[in-house]
């Protein structure tokens, strides 16, 4: 198993792999999508409290999920990236970024919108919606701290550090319904109960593993391109330029 | 066509569901258009190289 994650983290190896994975994540995160929206606009139900506006939801609450576990994933890749100086673990943590802020913004745009009809304003300085707010500085700091550096293994560096501090921000999202006095509803979803209506969790299960099939295709292409110009004075990677002319 | 409409949440239903398939396109066609450019600048890049 380390063999192969040795070999794979291989820039070249990598780079011809993963063009062969990326067709394989995007017809289930297109499937997935298209039965997740039949799933939230026809099968189901109106909510009894909400209305009709539990279909906001089911795209965000996965995407709130996805700025969780992205960021998870980016403090993951940057571990070991200090750790084990893998250089496509810089490179994940790095092309996952801009998806995370991508879908951090996603959940708080949505989430204003639900809150509009539901709360009557788009947004309170409430303890879940502010710590989601910091998340996605967290995001932009980490993007513009990568880019201030000329130097890719000092930018990766310091970027590493500032994810890895964020960190701390994580279990603050997850629990701050439960730690303050929260306007923003409790989880409907833990790892022990699920408190919803069948055809509402299919919805969101739907949704939500469609995003992740996206992300990781998404990854992978930003992370060849990231492959492509850091490795850019390789010959396998002048091989394949040169060749495609061909 | 009248299950799309979703009584006075028509509009934050649909906003929201807009927003996240332009947010996933400029993501997906953000990556295609950044590896054209890049294979495009390195394919000049070593062209130059062999002169």
């Amino acid at each position: 198993m380390w063999k192969w994650i040795q070999a794979f983290a291989s820039p070249r190896n990598f780079y011809q792999i993963s063009e062969k994975i990326i067709p394989w994540l995007m017809v289930p995160f297109i499937v997935l999508s298209l039965i997740g929206l039949y799933w939230s606009f026809v099968v189901s139900p109106t909510d009894y409290q909400q209305g009709d506006s539990v279909r906001i939801m089911y795209v965000h609450v996965p995407a709130a999920w996805m700025s969780l576990f992205i960021y998870i994933i980016m403090a993951i890749s940057s571990g070991i990236g200090l750790i084990w100086q893998i250089k496509l673990a810089y490179i994940v943590a790095k092309v996952s970024a801009p998806i995370g802020a991508s879908f951090t913004f996603l959940a708080l745009v949505t989430g204003s919108i639900w809150g509009k009809p539901m709360w009557g304003t788009w947004w309170v300085w409430d303890a879940r919606l502010t710590s989601e707010l910091i998340l996605l500085f967290l995001y932009l700091a980490y993007i513009s701290l990568n880019n201030a550096f000329d130097n890719p293994k000092t930018a990766d560096k310091a970027s590493a550090v500032i994810v890895i501090i964020g960190l701390v921000n994580i279990p603050i999202i997850y629990y701050s319904v439960d730690w303050w006095n929260s306007l923003h509803q409790g989880s409907s979803i833990s790892f022990t109960k699920i408190s919803m209506q069948q055809d509402m969790f299919i919805a969101l299960l739907l949704i939500s593993f469609a995003f992740k099939f996206l992300y990781s295709a998404l990854m992978l292409m930003r992370a060849r391109n990231e492959v492509l110009v850091r490795e850019q004075n390789s010959r396998w990677v002048r091989e394949i330029i040169t060749g495609a002319d061909k | 066509m009248d299950f799309l409409l979703f009584d006075k949440y028509t509009i934050y239903i649909w906003a929201s569901y807009l927003l996240t398939f332009a947010t996933i396109a400029i993501l997906f066609v953000g990556t295609k258009i950044t590896h054209k450019r890049n294979t495009i600048q390195l394919r000049i890049k070593y062209e130059r190289d062999n002169k």
